[in-house]
């Protein structure tokens, strides 16, 4: 039953070792789909480019389908997947700084480590502000901690928890969402002239 | 279906594919998502941790990742990034992108792009310690995990991204 | 062929059929495994009392006995649960996350159990040593010292008698305390001097 590493009892290194075979996967279909190439990232937001959204929103509902249908023959027990906790203000206010954050800089964290080890100079500045950003952020932090660890709705919650529609139906909206998406990006990406 | 586009980059939607199978396949071996800011923090907090030892123990935040004998990078998170950046390099060398560059706008100068890429990094990781992650750990790992609090931080992420593009379209397009 | 028109109605397809999976039915508590590697967190009888005279607000008391609701000796502050209803969400949902969850009752395999639960729903969850055993025998009932107990344990029973009468309704005072003390000084005095003065 996975997860493995709490039925296997690995040591250690094997589950470091295992760590690094799968952020070679990730690191590869990231640099594979054009994330390195910031101009390429930020296009999407032009709606000359869709790439960051069929490819983000293709991963988000493999991996959710692949979790739900594991789920529901008993192949995995979801109780032992970290799900990140839901801290609302947090969350809200970091989201929109992120989001400026990326039209400026035309990088994330993922993206920006996948541009550097391409040799990409603007990705390197990137992650260097982003270090000082954290830095800077951590020296703040302490004197927002009470907001900063407010408005906790849950530590694991989920959407089908919190309004009580089974995970199922969730997912085949969210598939429905991201299918409306890939049309809306094959549609505004013919408009655009963006030739494959 | 064209497995590469003409310009060689591999078809999204069956890189997305891929993605989705190794975020998959990282919760079915670890019960871990993906994710990227952590690890930067994490070297973060080993730099100050070599440089002022006190300072770390007395920041309430600082000390979690690395206050006393804690070892920021003795964490799961740190192997994976460290596999992201071999993984890229595989790609990037597999589709002849490994070049030293500086992507810009055609509108634009190189020197304005830099400035810009440090402060667009900057405000990122600050908005990243507050959210409590990336878009790697928050859009993918968040996001297949249906976590409420991440699908909020996904909607507020792409808002001012979509909506102030319009003064930055110098720089990109 | 159009291989992403096949590739949204094949997606379309698995989300109708993702519709149609009924919730799992929520485990009951007999068969509930406990990981063995997650540890447990305690807290002692006394410490749980203390809590409660300082007015602390930052946990949740959740009490398991079966007749929690109606026993004569109850916890207060606490919640009464019924054991085999921890897994249905109308009663773990409410509980707060932000506070901790302690858990008491009269067997030490629920309180376990029910701890293991409340930790997998990503509650900070932690269970009174020896249950509501202890409390009674440490907390109720403090042991009284003998007439050769130091100061230092005669001030803490002292302690404890306030704290116990206090929880029990019966005021703040440790009366009956002061007439046994000055007895055992007594006591304690003649000995002294039996054995040869200071």
């Amino acid at each position: 039953m996975a997860p493995l590493v709490h039925n296997l009892g690995h040591s250690s290194h094997t589950d470091a070792f295992l760590a690094f075979l799968i952020g070679i996967g990730f690191g590869f279909f990231l640099e594979q789909g054009g994330f390195g190439n910031a101009v390429k990232l930020a296009k999407t937001f032009y709606f000359k480019d869709m790439t960051v959204l069929k490819v983000m929103f293709t991963a988000i509902i493999v991996a959710m389908t692949g979790l739900i249908f594991m789920d529901q023959f008993h192949m995995i027990d979801l109780s032992l997947i970290w799900i990140n906790p839901t801290y609302l203000w947090p969350g809200i206010v970091g989201g929109l700084i992120m989001g400026v954050g990326f039209i400026v800089g035309g990088y994330c964290p993922g993206t920006g480590i996948v541009g550097l080890v391409t040799l990409k100079v603007d990705a390197l500045f990137n992650i260097l502000g982003a270090l000082v950003g954290m830095a800077i952020t951590a020296e703040i932090i302490p004197f927002i901690y009470e907001w900063w660890t407010g408005s906790l709705i849950g530590k694991r919650i989920t959407i089908p928890e919190y309004f009580d529609i089974s995970p199922g139906i969730v997912g085949f909206l969210i598939i429905l969402i991201a299918l409306g998406l890939f049309v809306f990006s094959e549609v505004m990406e013919k408009r655009s002239g963006h030739k494959e | 279906m064209k497995l590469f586009t003409k310009s060689n980059y591999m078809n999204p939607y069956i890189a997305g594919v891929g993605l989705g199978l190794v975020l998959l396949a990282a919760f079915y071996v670890s019960g871990n998502g993906l994710g990227a800011s952590g690890a930067m923090m994490r070297t973060v907090v080993i730099v100050e941790k070599v440089i002022s030892q006190a300072h770390v123990d007395s920041n309430i935040y600082l000390s979690k990742y690395g206050g006393g004998d804690k070892n920021p990078w003795d964490a799961w998170l740190v192997f994976q990034v460290i596999g992201v950046l071999v993984g890229g390099i595989i790609s990037g060398i597999f589709g002849g992108r490994m070049k030293v560059e500086i992507n810009h706008g055609p509108k634009i100068t190189k020197k304005r792009r830099l400035v810009f890429a440090f402060l667009g990094g900057g405000l990122f990781g600050a908005g990243a310690r507050i959210a409590r992650g990336c878009t790697s750990g928050i859009v993918l790992s968040g996001g297949a995990t249906l976590a409420l609090g991440s699908w909020v931080t996904m909607v507020c992420l792409f808002i001012p991204a979509f909506g102030l593009a319009y003064f930055f379209r110098k720089n990109w397009i | 062929m159009n291989y992403k028109v096949v590739g949204l109605v094949v997606f379309a397809l698995i989300g109708i059929l993702m519709a149609t999976f009924k919730t799992k039915v929520p485990i009951s508590m007999d068969t509930l495994k406990v990981d063995e590697s997650i540890k447990l967190d305690t807290i002692s009888a006394n410490a749980l009392s203390e809590m409660i005279i300082e007015n602390n607000l930052g946990y949740t008391l959740i009490d398991l006995r079966d007749d929690a609701s109606s026993a004569k000796l109850q916890v207060q502050g606490s919640i009464p649960m019924s054991y085999k209803n921890i897994v249905l969400k109308e009663n773990y949902g409410n509980l707060l996350a932000d506070k901790h969850i302690i858990v008491i009752a009269n067997s030490h395999s629920k309180m376990l159990k029910a701890t293991y639960f409340f930790k997998t729903k990503g509650l900070s969850a932690l269970y009174v040593e020896g249950g509501f055993k202890a409390w009674q025998t440490q907390v109720l009932n403090p042991k009284a010292p003998n007439e050769y107990a130091t100061d230092q344990e005669f001030l803490r029973y002292k302690y404890l008698i306030g704290i116990s009468n206090y929880l029990q309704g019966k005021g703040q005072g440790g009366g009956t305390v002061k007439l046994k003390r000055k007895r055992r000084v007594l006591k304690r005095v003649n000995k002294v001097e039996a054995d040869g003065g200071c």
